[in-house]
Formats: structure tokens, C-alpha cells, sequence
């Protein structure tokens, strides 16, 4: 029988690919999302819808569009970029970006009284926004996992512009769309539920954190 | 001395219609009034947190930001251990009678409603700002008399805004204002201790009598919002 790539390869390699695109991402769509969140102007409410509307792309068709970008004959195809764990990279980092500025910016909505205080001590600049940043680490991190999650469970954007090469491209859902059709049930039976754990116990942890952060606002406001 | 004159707060109904305040360094002005009547919305708004939807708010002619402590009825501080808090805002100057020193290298976030109002109250006295916002601080402290001190305390050093409900608290006060339907009323008792409210009674004869204010105020236009 034909020889598979091992399950942890493909596991570490979702893995990285995923973290990347996170990390890029928060780096970018945190700031943004506190900078919308913390001032006041007319044209907030359609940058707000636009970035709620950008997160119901579905992925196949951010995968087509990226494909398009990167082919050889498309704008970007010079780069060379297709069928790379790069274009993944940038794939998702896009698929997450507005996920994570969305939450940012309604972090920071959400704790008008936190920002208040901070005003109200006088500090001012980069001193106010490392101390904002320092109260609401907690659910900064929570949405990392939430984003970190979304990233990695994706599957278009990884099929269409990774090409599911083995041991290159091929990552956790590409393989068991893979495996699946060519009747591997249970090397994808595998993989899916060593996905699932990872999902819930991720998503378990940021609930947890952000409950804990909340519950603990709420005893501020008896 | 801060001052604030003809304030209009505006959040779906106006809120503060035309209210002036001038509050001197080193006095207390009390502003009592029904729930829901505006008394913390003028807070914020006295502190510049909140913007007025029109008119003006200034401390020592400057903005407020930064030079109006707020001690926030919810008691809110930041995650920081209490000492690390009182050295943000200002220098530790502790007043014994409020009990921070017990709980010094505390977190914040882990002390109780009255805990935490007692560091706003010592924040408020030992900050680095000329002036102070009490929003009801009776309220989650045990000790009135504790409360009661330490305005005594604020008045040597700061200008003070009052909110508060309690009229032992109100009594400490050099002036009283109701504030209703929007408005600031002089607040007085008659000699048999009746409440007399004289209304229409504002602030702004007393804001426009000396020409250049060093104190914390806030002024309103006059025409429709």
C-alpha cells in the first residue's frame, strides 16, 4: 500500500502554518481594531460593517480569489507563491485579520470604563495604550485563540492555493478531505478527531479566560 | 477654583440642560438630586471624560483630562497592586484613618467594593490632580465618619465635586445644588431644617463675577442644541 506522510508531520506543519498566519494577523488587526475602537468618526459604522462583512467570505472563494492573484499569469504570479506554504500563510492571515480587528475593536468598546479611568489618571500616548493593552491582555489572548482556531480548521484557502502537496502543502483538513475520498476512512477518522480535541480544548481555554476576566469585571460593578 | 457654567449633556434626551459650576481650590460644592438625574453624567462630564454636547469644561483654564481625580462610584481601578496604583496617579501619602496601608501590595482587582473605594479615596487625596470628582463615595464604605475625614482632608488641598445622597455628607459641603429636571437649584436648609430650594437659582452670577478664573469650570451657549 502506498506509504503516507505521518500524522504528526502533517500536524506539526497545520500547526506552523496557522501560527504564522495568526501571528501576522493579531500583529496587524489588534491595532487596527483598538485604533477604530478608540475614536470617534463619522465613517466608523461602515468600517465596522465592512470588516463584519468580510468575515462572511466563504473560504473557498477567498481560495479562488488568491488563487487568481498568485497564478502565474495574475497580478502577483511573479512571486511564485502558489502552491506554497506561504501563500497558506497569507491566505489565512487574511481569513483571520477582520475576525481578530472585530474583536479588538469590541474589546475596547466593551471597556469604556477601563479607558475612562486611564484618561482620567492623565496618561496620555503610548502610555495609555500599553496600560489599555496590560488591562485587557486576558481577552487579547482569548481572541488569539479564537483566531488561531478559525485559522486552522480552514480548508479552501489550504486546498486551493496550498495544492495539498505531501509533505509541502499538506495540512490537517486538506488531508482529510483527501483521505477521505480516496477511501482512507480511517486515517481521516484519525486526524478529525485529534482536530476536534484541539478545537475544544482551545476554545474551552478562551471561553475560560474570558469568563474569568469578566467575572471579575463584574465584581467591580456591584 | 474649577467652575463649570451652562453644561449640556445630550444622550438620546439631553440630560444636563445649561447647568455652570465653578468649584474653588480647597472647597467642597455638593450636587444632590433624584436618581437618574444627571448628578454622575455632570461628574464625567466636570472630569472631561464625557464630551458636552455643548459648552465648555476647564481646569485652571486648561482641559481637564488629568487634573480632575475621579473617585468612580463603581469603585473601578486598574490591575495593578494598590501601591503601584497610588504611585500612577500621585506619591503615596497615606491617610491612616482609610486603612491602604493594610492592603498596600494588594491587587486592586482582588479587594472588595469598600476596599476599593477607600484606595479612591486615598488616591484622591494623595494624586498629583488639583481637583476630585466623589461620586457617592458613602456608598460601599462602612465608616461615614471615615468618609467624612478625609473630605475634611481633600478640602485643605483640592477643589471638590460631591455627589452624594447622604446629608451628613452634604452638610460638610461650603455650597449645596439639587440637581433637577436638568438643572442646578441652590440648596438650603431654613432655620427649622426644612429644605428650601429656590429655583431657577443657578451658578452663573457667581461664575461671571471675577475676570480670569483659575479653577475647573464649565460653560454652555445659550441657544437651542
Amino acid at each position: 500500500m502506498y506509504a503516507m506522510e505521518p500524522r504528526t508531520h502533517v500536524f506539526v506543519r497545520s500547526f506552523i502554518i496557522s501560527l504564522s498566519a495568526t501571528l501576522i494577523a493579531f500583529s496587524t488587526g489588534a491595532p487596527l481594531g483598538f485604533l477604530i475602537g478608540l475614536k470617534e468618526f463619522r465613517l466608523k459604522p461602515v468600517i465596522v460593517s465592512i470588516l463584519n462583512g468580510l468575515m462572511g467570505i466563504p473560504t473557498v472563494v477567498r481560495g479562488l480569489l488568491l488563487y487568481l492573484m498568485f497564478s502565474r499569469y495574475g497580478p502577483l504570479g511573479f512571486l511564485g507563491l502558489l502552491y506554497t506554504p506561504t501563500a497558506i500563510i497569507i491566505g489565512e492571515a487574511l481569513l483571520v485579520f477582520p475576525i481578530v480587528s472585530s474583536l479588538s475593536l469590541s474589546l475596547v468598546e466593551r471597556n469604556k470604563e477601563v479607558r475612562e479611568l486611564i484618561q482620567m489618571i492623565g496618561l496620555r500616548g503610548h502610555q495609555a495604550y500599553s496600560m489599555l493593552i496590560r488591562e485587557l491582555r486576558v481577552p487579547l489572548i482569548a481572541s488569539f485563540f479564537t483566531a488561531f482556531s478559525r485559522a486552522i480548521t480552514e480548508l479552501g484557502i489550504a486546498l486551493i492555493v496550498g495544492g495539498n502537496i505531501e509533505g509541502y502543502t499538506r495540512t490537517i483538513t486538506t488531508a482529510i478531505a483527501l483521505y477521505t475520498s480516496m477511501g482512507l476512512i480511517d486515517e481521516s477518522i484519525k486526524l478529525g478527531l485529534s482536530l476536534l480535541f484541539l478545537i475544544f480544548f482551545l476554545s474551552a481555554l478562551a471561553r475560560v479566560l474570558e469568563a474569568r476576566y469578566y467575572a471579575e469585571g463584574r465584581r467591580d460593578t456591584v | 477654583m474649577r467652575r463649570g457654567e451652562g453644561i449640556r449633556y445630550k444622550r438620546g434626551e439631553r440630560i444636563l440642560k445649561g447647568v455652570s459650576l465653578l468649584i474653588h481650590r480647597r472647597s467642597v460644592v455638593a450636587v444632590i438630586g433624584p436618581n437618574g438625574s444627571g448628578k454622575s453624567t455632570l461628574g464625567m462630564v466636570m472630569a472631561g471624560l464625557w464630551r458636552p454636547h455643548k459648552g465648555f469644561v476647564e481646569a485652571d483654564g486648561e482641559d481637564p483630562l488629568g487634573k480632575v481625580y475621579v473617585a468612580f462610584q463603581d469603585g473601578r481601578l486598574l490591575d495593578l497592586s494598590v501601591k503601584e496604583y497610588l504611585e500612577l496617579v500621585g506619591e503615596i501619602d497615606l491617610l491612616p484613618r482609610l486603612g491602604v496601608n493594610k492592603v498596600l501590595d494588594k491587587k486592586c482587582k482582588r479587594l472588595s467594593l469598600g476596599r476599593k473605594k477607600r484606595v479612591h479615596l486615598q488616591a484622591a487625596f494623595s494624586s498629583r490632580h488639583p481637583y476630585v470628582v466623589l461620586d457617592e463615595p458613602e456608598s460601599g464604605i462602612d465608616s461615614l465618619r471615615d468618609v467624612k475625614l478625609t473630605i475634611e482632608e481633600l478640602r485643605r488641598r483640592k477643589g471638590v465635586l460631591l455627589i452624594t445622597h447622604e446629608p451628613s455628607l452634604m452638610r460638610l459641603a461650603d455650597k449645596v445644588f439639587r440637581l433637577f429636571n436638568g438643572k442646578l437649584q441652590k440648596y438650603e436648609e431654613d432655620s427649622e431644617g426644612k429644605d428650601v430650594i429656590r429655583e431657577g437659582d443657578t451658578l452663573s452670577d457667581t461664575v461671571y463675577r471675577g475676570a480670569v478664573f483659575r479653577g475647573f469650570r464649565a460653560i454652555s451657549g445659550t441657544g437651542l442644541p
